[in-house]
């Protein structure tokens, strides 16, 4: 595999990723534009209705006929946030040529088909469709309220909503139901321009293709927007104020309690010390021969689900148990422990040799996965981290015992989050 | 035996003990994926051991708790750690059907398929650590209660059958599994994990001749056994119930709407390729149908979204295992009563008008090219090799079918598939 970056306007990049190993193509584009308030829920909006027409298939029925001839062709329109960045994205993973039973050029279309989507959507009047723009909010809305479903991911967001409830990162990714109200045709609209115009793009193509002729493709395409693109990387927001470790518990009709502890990094320097600290979370809580796994669920059966989550586009760390509710005290003083113990120095080689080989395997796996691959470059782009998936295997072996410590020491307990039962005879 | 198709190939060995493997060499993958699995599922609660006359109960979910309990092993070293240490990424599954144990890998391959082969075949039990195993257990069946999704499905299924064992929870209860002791674990496993009773799977950047040779050397040379014969209870031609609801702490409704299907419901021998390309094209044409009804590209689903009655496509599925049968469509909505009706009149419609040739073919054509998809990641094609192993097929039968299916053949399925009188709902309201 080998990546090829090729700029074709001031802040618009086209990344080869050649390879012939897969049975299809993926083309992926990125807009990274500032997570904040304001925009956040029209930035969640905005792919969701270009996916429902363009100019030339106005209905998402075309859409979809045009995907299923096209030999089941996926098409995915989301948004998501890394960091205090927005990320909306478009995915387009569609079958090689040769594997069709017909002449269709699949990988032609899929590419017209991906730029109609973001450049050329079904207007009226000069704005959104109205009709869209509605049925759109309508399943934002409840996506933004099924937020509450599943209680693994509820606590975690809830975790994270609390720890950073003044930082871009703490708002939900899929934007507030009280901005929806606010949100028509016309100034969503003017919102997709200023993305089209403002954002930093990445169009990355993984397959086989004959490159001048997607460069001049897309040239074509692209030249249609009114770049004001200023070359300026989002930073990480970083609050000044002391941490203390604050309490937050929410009730619901449930019988597994969800724990979830938040952490701050902020003050470890990522740009040199990222591996090390990757390792210190998958020694913590990464893997089943992990402290936290092995010795609050394996040893003491104190959780059914236990794991840790780093966040490194943030510099957060969470640790997230699925545990008994009456068991609250016990699990809680034993995860304490499990961050203590690797804080004055307990950890094995044996512990430190198991999660190198883990990550080993994990960064090695991307290769056997397109959307991982330009996942994972479009992650350390944003990181400014030029680093390669080998590269990251070569740190991440390097890593010594005293640099992990050197990270325990530095990590803060900012939020214990628990969502329990209900009390008693408590009813809504 | 070796197959090939659409550049992949597949080689298959049935061992002298009765065990088959199933290998799929891919020389570009960066990692490997190795299952070893046994036909024993949450179904079997009651059967009869070869060379015994009496027919043995077990408690229910005794599968999934010897899943829990093989990973334990008498150096006090738990087998998933051995794994890990490996840098393998190691887990399993207990299905109605069948239990798997796999890993996937990207170095190491050898000892890392030496920890699997060994922990499957060496069961380390005791009064002690299958006591502490249950709260563990416990703690997961709780988490399923949790799961509306889980919940809405069991609540269907109990609707199409009254006393088959697929009513039964696959992890069981807490009462069940309370009454499981390491006896009955040992004779389940003994009569399950024998060879003849087993599969292996292989896919990824293999030598296969020596892969091979170490499955042949490291599994236990015994005369292959007779077949397990199981009872799972009454099918039944009719349905149970025709609706369940309840209630849960969910945003929105969900429902799911199904069919029972009573059509050739004789069991179903597991091994690869037991001649059952009818059972596949069957399968082909039900997907084709479930699509063509309420698939992303119809006029019900355009109709639904525009309404705002459903926010995300339907899900649909066909199930055919053992000796059981069912189609399913699945849906969110606020308004599932309304969502039923339509996704009911639409049915009578189809059956009316018949199936449009375009449709037909371009649903074909999505379907192919979605399998193929499948060959990009060693992991999916062993766990569709695995699946349908247990059904006594070959995966790559579903290639021919996608092509060979015909438009008349898909109507004849859809007009005695979808029966009303055999059409099952379950619902999870909000607690709104």
């Amino acid at each position: 595999m080998n990546e090829e970056i090729i700029k074709i306007f001031d802040g618009i990049n086209l990344h080869f990723v050649n390879t012939d190993k897969f049975k299809t193509d993926l083309i992926a584009t990125f807009f990274i534009t500032e997570l904040n308030m304001e925009n956040v829920t029209k930035n969640a909006l905005i792919p969701a209705v270009l996916r429902r027409g363009t100019e030339k298939l106005q209905t998402m029925k075309d859409i979809s006929i045009k995907l299923e001839d096209m030999y089941g062709s996926v098409l995915d329109a989301s948004s998501d946030k890394l960091g205090d960045r927005q990320v909306v994205q478009f995915y387009i993973n569609s079958l090689n040529n040769n594997y069709a039973l017909d002449s269709m050029d699949i990988q032609g279309e899929a590419i017209d088909l991906l730029c109609d989507i973001i450049l050329n959507p079904k207007l009226e009047n000069g704005h959104f469709n109205e009709e869209y723009v509605k049925g759109e909010k309508e399943t934002l809305r409840e996506l933004i309220e099924a937020k509450i479903n599943d209680k693994g991911s509820y606590s975690m967001v809830r975790c994270v909503e609390e720890m950073c409830n003044n930082e871009p990162y703490g708002l939900y990714k899929f934007g507030y139901v009280e901005d929806l109200e606010k949100i028509d045709s016309k100034n969503l609209y003017e919102q997709y321009k200023r993305l089209l115009s403002t954002s930093e793009i990445h169009i990355y193509l993984s397959g086989l293709f004959n490159k001048g002729e997607i460069i001049e493709k897309f040239k074509n395409r692209f030249s249609a927007i009114e770049r004001v693109y200023k070359n300026k990387s989002i930073n990480t927001y970083i609050p000044e104020n002391e941490y203390e470790n604050r309490e937050v518990i929410e009730r619901q009709d449930i019988t597994q309690g969800k724990l979830v502890l938040g952490y701050r990094l902020n003050e470890i320097d990522i740009s040199k010390d990222l591996q090390d600290v990757v390792l210190y979370a998958t020694i913590l809580g990464g893997t089943p021969g992990s402290k936290l796994f092995q010795n609050v669920r394996e040893k003491a059966s104190l959780a059914y689900t236990i794991r840790s989550i780093y966040v490194k586009h943030k510099g957060i760390l969470m640790i997230a148990a699925g545990i008994e509710i009456d068991k609250y005290d016990e699990a809680y003083s034993l995860i304490l422990k499990q961050v203590e113990d690797i804080k004055n120095g307990e950890i094995t080689e044996e512990e430190i040799k198991d999660a190198k080989s883990y990550l080993t395997n994990s960064y090695k796996s991307f290769y056997d996965e397109q959307a991982a691959i330009i996942n994972f470059d479009m992650g350390q782009t944003l990181l400014n981290n030029e680093d390669s998936i080998d590269e990251c295997i070569a740190k991440i072996n390097a890593v010594t015992k005293e640099d992990v410590i050197k990270i325990a020491n530095k990590i803060e307990l900012q939020l214990t989050y628990f969502l329990t039962g209900k009390e008693e005879g408590e009813n809504d | 035996m070796i197959k090939e198709k659409i550049n992949e190939k597949v080689i298959v060995e049935h061992l002298n003990n009765g065990l088959d493997v199933i290998l799929i060499p891919k020389k570009d993958a960066v990692r490997t994926y190795a299952m070893y699995a046994t036909h024993f599922g949450s179904l079997n609660y009651k059967f009869k051991v070869p060379g015994e006359e009496e027919i043995t109960t077990v408690p229910d979910g005794v599968a999934h708790f010897l899943e829990h309990k093989l990973f334990e092993e008498e150096d006090g070293i738990n087998a998933l750690d051995k794994l890990s240490k490996l840098g393998a990424n190691a887990n399993a599954y207990t299905s109605f059907n069948h239990t798997a144990y796999l890993f996937s890998c990207t170095d190491k391959f050898d000892e890392a398929f030496d920890a699997l082969l060994n922990f499957v075949q060496n069961p380390y039990l005791t009064e002690e650590n299958v006591e502490k195993e249950k709260g563990i257990i416990g703690q997961e069946i709780n988490m399923y209660d949790d799961d509306p999704d889980w919940q809405l499905f069991f609540g269907f299924l109990n609707c199409l059958y009254k006393d088959h064992a697929i009513t039964k929870d696959i992890a069981g209860t807490v009462d069940t599994i309370a009454e499981i002791t390491p006896e009955i674990l040992y004779k389940c496993y003994n009569t399950f994990y024998d060879p003849s009773n087993m599969v292996i799977c292989v896919a990824g950047n293999i030598d296969t001749d020596k892969v091979l040779e170490k499955i042949r050397s490291s599994v236990k040379d015994v005369p292959e056994k007779e077949k397990i014969e199981r009872y799972y209870g009454e099918v039944g031609e009719g349905i149970y119930k025709n609706r369940v609801e309840k209630k849960m702490d969910v945003s929105i409704p969900m429902a799911i709407i199904g069919f029972k299907d009573t059509e050739n419901m004789q069991m179903i021998d597991s091994g690869y390729e037991v001649n059952n390309f009818d059972k596949v094209l069957k399968h082909v044409a039900m997907e084709i149908l479930l699509e063509m009804l309420v698939g992303k590209s119809t006029k019900l689903y355009e109709d639904l979204y525009n309404e705002g009655l459903v926010t995300k496509e339907l899900g649909v599925d066909y199930t055919f295992e053992e000796d059981y049968a069912y189609s399913s469509i699945s849906c969110e909505s606020n308004n599932v009563e309304e969502v039923i009706d339509r996704i009911k009149n639409r049915i009578e419609e189809l059956k009316q008008n018949g199936l449009d040739e375009a449709e037909f073919n371009r649903t074909k054509r999505m379907l192919y090219g979605s399998y193929i998809k499948i060959f990009d990641s060693v992991s999916s094609c062993a766990r569709v090799f695995i699946n349908d192993y247990f059904k006594g097929i070959n995966s790559f039968d579903y290639i021919d079918a996608y092509k060979d299916v015909t438009k008349e053949y898909a109507k004849d399925v859809l007009d005695k598939h979808f029966d009303f009188n055999k059409m099952a709902i379950s619902i999870i309201q909000t607690n709104k």
